[in-house]
């Protein structure tokens, strides 16, 4: 697969903000690419990530 | 005694409950004895959960962890002659005809009134009860409803929603498919054919007392001569199921699969037979 060719022709879309869950206060902050990584809440400069909504598939055993 | 000379081997039921039975097979080698032993502990096709497909799970218990619960939780059985082997089934990944649905959605609500009560316990027990089938002939065992098979506990605020995708199978590819928790097996209580070494302080018959199972033999004279031809035609045998089907089913079926095998096996060697006959003229 041409990864290059996908990356330029895709036109640069506005940058979607994520939201992160402080590892301090435990608030949920949208973040958006070179963003500082800092809590608007406490100035923590910890955050996890939030889990997907997509469906997540295991074997039982 | 010559096994063949008079009509093979035989049953004897000794004791038969709800989840367990104890019988005496006489008449057949040992050979035999412990192939239906082991037919019945992995061979016997139950239904298990095989897959899970995890929607949501804010629980404490991460996915797989909850995955690999579901998976032990024992499943009735009774039916699984009607579901076919995913690998054997015309669809692409799994259809009706050869898996089972089961379903599983709690959400443990705050309730803010309670919150800072310590004397109430928060803590929500999700068991196999939870779990909605799709089929009704295969569910969680829940013999004892007081005491249900817990997945995992909650707490206020939590939530967890998944799909089970249960399949037929066998144990001796993973022991969730094993009908039995245990079969006990014996033969020779009085250790006259000396098959077992015991290990010893000072007296091996004080030590190492005779099962129950002695009842039924005559003990061993130590004047008489040690008989090294001597075979062992009877063997005590008891099967506890999991629940999943009756242990009369499990011995059963586990006989049916034998003679299946030996079937196949008989087929196999006549047409190799018939071959060289062909081939050789012999």
């Amino acid at each position: 697969m041409n990864y290059n060719a996908t990356q330029s022709t895709a036109p640069k879309a506005p940058a979607p903000a994520m939201t992160y869950i402080c590892a301090e206060c435990g608030s949920d902050n949208e973040i958006k690419p070179k963003e500082p990584i800092r809590c608007k809440e406490c100035g923590y400069r910890i955050m996890y990530k939030k889990r997907t909504k997509r469906m997540v598939q295991f074997e039982a055993r | 005694m010559d096994i063949y000379s008079n009509g093979g081997p035989e049953v004897s039921i000794r004791s038969l409950k709800k989840d367990s039975m104890k019988f005496v097979l006489t008449n057949t080698d040992l050979s035999v004895a412990n192939a239906l032993r082991r037919v019945m502990i992995a061979e016997v096709p139950t239904m298990a959960i095989d897959m899970v497909e995890i929607e949501t799970n804010s629980t404490v218990l991460t996915d797989e962890f909850i995955a690999h619960r579901l998976g032990m939780i024992p499943l009735t059985s009774f039916d699984v002659d009607r579901i076919q082997y995913t690998r054997d089934c015309t669809c692409t990944l799994y259809c009706p005809n050869c898996s089972v649905e089961l379903t599983l959605h709690v959400k443990v609500n705050v309730d803010y009134d309670d919150m800072n009560d310590p004397t109430i316990d928060k803590t929500r027990q999700v068991t196999a009860l939870d779990l909605i089938t799709s089929d009704e002939s295969v569910k969680p065992v829940s013999d004892d409803k007081a005491h249900p098979i817990l997945i995992v506990k909650m707490r206020p605020g939590q939530e967890i929603k998944l799909k089970c995708v249960a399949k037929k199978g066998v144990a001796k590819e993973h022991a969730k498919w094993s009908p039995v928790y245990g079969v006990s097996f014996e033969y020779d209580p009085y250790n006259r054919l000396r098959h077992s070494h015991y290990w010893i302080e000072e007296d091996e018959k004080l030590e190492w007392g005779v099962s129950a199972n002695a009842a039924e033999e005559t003990p061993v004279d130590p004047n008489e001569p040690f008989d090294y031809n001597a075979k062992p035609d009877k063997y005590y045998i008891e099967v506890e199921t999991s629940g999943c089907m009756k242990p009369e089913e499990v011995a059963l079926r586990a006989m049916t699969i034998m003679q299946d095998k030996l079937g196949g096996l008989q087929i196999k060697l006549d047409d190799e037979f018939k071959e060289d006959t062909q081939r050789w003229g012999y």
